[in-house]
């Protein structure tokens, strides 16, 4: 007589009356361990390679890998372990043949793993807007003069080179013409001496850019120049570490994180820099969001998001934590159909007892990756 | 096919005692829930070991990686029932288990600096004619 006809399922481990050794295992089961044992060999083989280039490159590993945010990958440690236990239940109410326990269980492990994506979701498109950049920028300029004049500046850098606003590029003039781009200065009411403006992005260029102070929108050679008593020019190259979204229909970066000017000597490559490097370096300072820091594109020398072609941290992180991700949905999908199953009152407890081995198993691999990837 | 008919009642039905065999239990009892409370607690402890300054790499790596083990064995063992297996599940699992940690020692040598094997000595200079 079969099961189907007993009406029962018979039990996992029930010991033989015979040899008292105990049923001998399903294929099922040896067939659910195999795979198994064939995917603990699959992720030790990328968690190994994470394991040994952190071994090459200990202080890249330590200082990107604060870039993280432990605060959601501990949220979804502890959003898998509940799965886990809730799929542990779903075995055990297949097994008695309670149909509400297991559509619940079901429902809730369904539930935990969305969560998890979601969350991932999230991490990775905060990572992906999180540039490093080599560009210039908006540029302050404070200029110290005497009080109650109306002043402006003109842009030039070395090579006579000018800035045309409205083309939005700097261009050649000719020696003899005087600069074409002025900007006004804001300030120097009320005999205060401090004058200011910002200089839009301009060329990639060296930092010592010329700044003429006169006194007439109009340059000319009849012009009144002002000797200010101090001039500061923050323009020039600036390497960025944060976060950017479109703005200007796609024409500039909003910038927000942290800044500082390019520096003259010394290797630098964007790709072994993150945002604690970039605070270190001198001049550096912090921008926050409401600042309105531009970033035009065109004037953009290098740029590099912290995507898997950063660096080598960065490929071992989402090389690991993507093929997880994947094994999570692909985990959705038994699940689904054990869930709409029960919904409609059929049981399959050897096939919910190894989507639950399958399952357990990806909580098991996350519950290594959560303190390698994050913690150490 | 395992399955049982959809039924007006919720529950299975009672078995009768069929020829020989055992009465039936659906599981062996598991306080899941006890097991779920400790590995909670494990990753509070895992997150606030992290917060302890360690100078030494490789320290770091083998004590998370040691609670890490703790927590897989309370899954392994008690989620997955590993603990009621018979010995051709171990024998299954025993096999990738020691091929994974000869494939990550093997690398070492390669890769790992600061090694008696991989110590970096400063370059002598261009050859002297």
């Amino acid at each position: 007589m079969t099961a189907l006809e007993h009406g029962y399922v018979p039990e996992e481990h029930a010991p033989d009356p015979v040899t008292s050794h105990g049923d001998p295992t399903r294929p099922g089961k040896i067939g659910i361990w195999l795979f198994l044992a064939s995917e603990i060999m699959f992720f030790v083989g990328i968690l190994g390679t994470y394991i040994i280039y952190r071994s090459g490159a200990p202080e890249l590993f330590a200082r990107h890998g604060e870039t993280l945010s432990k605060g959601w990958a501990g949220f979804n440690t502890l959003v898998l372990i509940f799965s886990s236990l809730t799929m542990a239940l779903a075995v055990d109410a297949s097994q008695r043949g309670d149909r509400k326990r297991l559509a619940a269980a079901l429902a809730v492990t369904v539930l935990c793993a969305l969560t998890f994506m979601g969350v991932k979701a999230i991490e990775y498109s905060d990572k992906f807007h999180h540039h490093t950049i080599v560009a210039a920028a908006d540029a302050p300029l404070t200029v110290k003069a005497d009080a109650n004049q109306t002043l402006y500046a003109t842009i030039t850098t070395p090579g006579r080179q000018v800035f045309n606003a409205s083309m939005g590029s700097f261009e050649r003039s000719s020696p003899k013409k005087w600069a074409e781009y002025v900007i006004p200065l804001q300030g120097g009411g009320e005999g205060s001496d401090t004058y200011t403006a910002i200089v839009p992005a301009g060329a990639a260029g060296p930092n010592n850019v010329n700044v003429y102070i006169r006194t007439s929108a109009e340059p000319t050679s009849k012009d009144k120049k002002v000797k200010p008593a101090s001039v500061e020019y923050g323009g020039g190259v600036f390497v960025f570490d944060g976060h950017v979204h479109d703005v200007d229909g796609g024409k500039a970066y909003a910038f927000e994180g942290w800044m500082a000017p390019y520096p003259e000597s010394g290797e630098f490559d964007i790709n072994l820099i993150s945002e604690s490097e970039v605070a270190a370096l001198p001049g550096a300072r912090q921008v926050e969001e409401d600042e309105s820091v531009r970033i035009a594109k065109e004037r953009i020398n290098a740029d590099t998001s912290y995507g898997p072609w950063k660096n080598n941290f960065f490929a071992s992180y989402f090389t690991l934590t993507g093929v997880h991700g994947l094994h999570v949905l692909g985990g959705i999908v038994p699940l689904s159909i054990l869930l709409v199953q029960a919904l409609r009152g059929r049981f399959f407890p050897h096939h919910t007892e190894y989507t639950g081995l399958y399952w357990h198993f990806v909580d098991l691999v996350w519950i290594f990756l959560f303190p390698l990837l994050y913690l150490i | 096919m395992d399955t049982t008919t959809p039924a007006t009642a919720d529950r299975m039905q009672e078995p009768e005692e069929p020829h020989g065999h055992t009465v039936p239990e659906p599981h062996h009892a598991i306080n899941y829930y006890a097991i779920f409370g400790l590995l909670v607690v494990l990753t509070v402890v895992t997150v606030a070991v992290a917060y302890i300054h360690i100078e030494r790499e490789l320290v770091k790596v083998l004590l998370a990686l040691t609670i890490a083990s703790i927590k897989a064995a309370a899954v392994a063992f008690y989620f997955m029932h590993l603990k009621f297996e018979g010995k051709l599940i171990y024998l299954i699992l025993l096999l990738p288990v020691f091929l994974c940690i000869v494939l990550i020692l093997s690398l070492i040598p390669d890769i790992v600096h600061g090694l008696p094997f991989n110590r970096m000595t400063p370059y002598p200079g261009p050859a002297q004619e």
